[in-house]
């Protein structure tokens, strides 16, 4: 089952979140950006033609009267220039008889541009140009007076340079507090759009691990209720299906273990009289008490396994001499096969009853399929314990090996199970109880025949 | 019918006479049951019901109880508390279920142990041996034994707190005195049930914690913060020292 929230569901969550962040900065961006430029633009326009008329009035009205005073001689042209009237940054010069008279500031008429100067003194015509003069910009109109002079008037846009581009960086800064505000309303709207998907994948990935009790909260956003409501239902009729399920395997055999009880006792009654009985009545009566055996350990394997399918399996670790558990069991089932152990202590934290089960499961194997337990081994280290039992039975076939700790495997057990009593689930609940714990069981090839059945445990100490 | 078959054993360690009551519905589980106990040369009673089963025990009180957890009408947990109400008489009850939660709230109700279905002959009547042994063998004779404001008596068989009478069954009185006999030593819980439960089977810590437990809410003053029967986290249960 995939679990949301595993690195390809992540990766992919990951990029549709940047995706929606980037998209709100772009949006973010391009709005603003444009938005100042034709601010820009507006004001740049407004600024200038504002400047240039009241500097074209202010020309005029000088030009008007330098025309009056160059008309009516005697002409005292420095006086008349600085009695100019001018705006701050405004520069005066006159063109009278051929020469040129200016305000101290001003270069000559060699700072003048050419076309300009040929208009207004050549054509006679009134004009105005914008050019830099030095390292700063400044707008020049001239105007013909009296007949062959002229009359310009230099005025710096310095000033007016310096507004518009603190104008323009004021915008651009704007444009980029605007981009970084997107960028974080994206981030933002992501996270809250994306909320919901992260609880849905919450919610799945808790019932994936048998939290089947996990639920959407239903109350939220009116666009999500529908989700919600749908997902829960979802998970409600699966809820029901899975217990349902479960729960009949468990059904079941509790329902077998009242007459597996009567049954039980009845043959202990009957086997007490075994010899008022004749040799074929003593048979039928073995046979009756060994089925009786397989049937009510097929029974506690199917309510132990019942359990792992309802995922109500809960591991209960204690602390467990694992060795002396080990020579228990052999002991109980008669193979008197020393315990090698290995380590200084072998006691480890541990789930005795499903340790103890699987360790009888597998000397249970041994004992019926391969004539008896013939090595026993306990290795308890920093890393890891390990359980060994060994037997020399004819072994299992490499192809075998993994599917014998399936439920009801056939494979090599089937042609032995004519033997007596099956294994049907006793190997795969070895593998449910050690896995439970964090290990693992294999099997493998012991020399010269026979397999060698190991259980492998983290090592958690008491 | 206990004494048309040879079972000599049986007579040896003064079982006749015992008499055992099976609370048990299932008729036929109820009839296998009398036969397997009469084998062993107890005397049996047996009522289908709880109510049956107590009117029945007080008009001839048993030597222990064997209770079936599944009952109609009033339940196995019922009758076990109705039982522990009027006697400290062995009580062993009988689930259908390992589920650890039935088990221990059947031992809560006042079961001293327990069985499950389909239970061996031997299980049950080694159970039942030891519990009636555990209720002839009686106190000690070990002096008086005093832990916190707790006197333990092995001899009288009486707790006292603070100088008033608690009434414990055998089981609490046996567990109590081995773990406050030896103040401070650790038991692990296979100890205990090879101690004071008289055999040992392995994987039931469930039997001594819910015993541990019962001994708490009956001596603490808070059981849910005990100060007298210390739980070893991981090892067993200690009694301050």
């Amino acid at each position: 089952m995939t679990v949301p929230g595993d690195s390809g569901a992540g990766s992919r969550r990951r990029r549709l979140r940047f995706r929606v962040m980037a998209a709100f900065a772009v949006g973010g961006l391009v709005v603003s950006a444009s938005l100042s430029a034709l601010s820009y633009v507006l004001s740049r326009t407004y600024l200038l033609d504002q400047r240039q008329s009241s500097a074209v009035h202010e020309a005029e009205a000088n030009a008007a009267l330098v025309d009056a005073v160059l008309r009516s001689p005697p002409v005292d042209l420095r006086r008349l220039v600085s009695s100019l009237q001018r705006s701050s940054g405004a520069e005066s010069v006159v063109l009278y008889g051929g020469r040129w008279y200016g305000t101290s500031a001003v270069g000559g008429p060699d700072a003048l541009p050419s076309a300009l100067r040929a208009e207004v003194v050549d054509q006679r015509r009134a004009a105005r140009q914008i050019y830099p003069q030095g390292s700063q910009p400044v707008l020049t109109i001239g105007f013909p007076v009296s007949g062959v002079d002229a009359y310009f008037q230099i005025t710096n846009l310095n000033d007016l340079v310096r507004t518009l581009r603190i104008l323009r960086d004021t915008l651009a800064a704007g444009s980029l507090v605007a981009f970084l505000l997107s960028l974080a309303i994206g981030a933002w709207a992501t996270r809250r759009v994306l909320r919901p998907l992260r609880d849905i994948g919450q919610a799945a990935a808790a019932i994936s691990s048998g939290e089947l009790a996990a639920r959407l909260d239903p109350s939220g956003d009116e666009e999500l209720v529908e989700l919600a409501t749908g997902f829960n239902t979802m998970v409600d009729s699966l809820q029901a299906r899975i217990e349902r399920d479960a729960r009949f395997a468990s059904d079941v055999s509790h329902e077998l273990r009242s007459p597996l009880t009567t049954l039980r006792s009845a043959v202990e009654v009957m086997a007490r009289r075994g010899d008022s009985l004749d040799g074929r009545g003593r048979r039928a009566l073995e046979l009756l008490s060994d089925e009786v055996n397989r049937f009510e350990q097929l029974v506690e394997d199917l309510l132990e396994i019942s359990r792992y399918d309802a995922g109500v399996a809960r591991l209960e670790l204690e602390a467990v001499d694992v060795a002396a558990l080990f020579k228990g069991l052999l002991a109980e089932a008669d193979q008197e096969v020393p315990v090698v152990t290995d380590g200084d202590t072998t006691t480890i934290l541990a789930d005795r009853r499903r340790l103890e089960q699987a360790l009888r499961n597998l000397i249970r194997n041994a004992v019926v399929h391969a004539g008896g337990v013939t090595a026993a081994r306990v290795e308890v280290g920093e890393h890891g314990t390990v359980l060994v039992v060994e037997d020399r039975g004819p072994g299992i076939a490499p192809a075998d090996r993994t599917t014998v700790f399936e439920r009801f495997a056939r494979g090599a057990a089937a042609g032995r199970r004519s033997s007596g009593v099956g294994v049907g689930l006793g190997l795969a609940l070895v593998a449910e109880h050690v896995g439970l714990q964090g290990g693992s069981v294999g099997v493998e090839e012991a020399r010269p025949h026979g397999c060698r059945f190991v259980i492998r445990l983290p090592t958690r100490r008491p | 019918m206990a004494v048309t078959h040879p079972l000599v054993s049986a007579w040896d360690d003064g079982r006749m006479g015992s008499r055992i009551l099976v609370i048990e519905d299932d008729d036929r589980i109820r009839e296998t049951t009398r036969l397997l106990l009469e084998d062993e040369g107890y005397e049996v009673d047996d009522a289908a019901s709880a109510e049956d089963g107590i009117a029945r025990f007080d008009l001839r009180p048993a030597a222990c109880v064997i209770v079936d957890l599944m009952l109609p009408g009033m339940d196995g947990f019922e009758c076990c508390r109705l039982l522990r109400r009027r006697s400290d008489v062995p009580i062993v009850v009988v689930t259908a279920k390992t589920d650890t939660h039935d088990v221990v709230a059947g031992l809560e109700a006042g079961a001293d142990d327990y069985v499950t279905k389909p239970f061996h002959a031997k299980e049950l009547t080694a159970r039942i041996r030891a519990l009636l042994r555990r209720a002839r063998t009686g106190p000690h004779s070990a002096p008086l034994i005093r832990v916190g404001d707790v006197e333990v008596s092995p001899a009288e068989g009486e707790v006292r707190k603070r100088g008033e009478a608690v009434a414990l069954t055998k089981t609490e009185f046996r567990l109590l005195c081995e773990l406050a006999g030896h103040p401070g030593q650790v038991f692990s819980r296979e100890l205990l049930l090879d101690t004071v439960w008289g055999y040992s089977y392995a994987g039931d810590g469930k039997l001594v914690d819910t015993h541990v437990h019962r001994l708490r809410a009956k001596l603490e003053d808070d059981p849910a913060n005990p100060k007298l029967v210390l739980t070893v986290r991981g090892l067993g249960y200690k009694v301050s020292a």
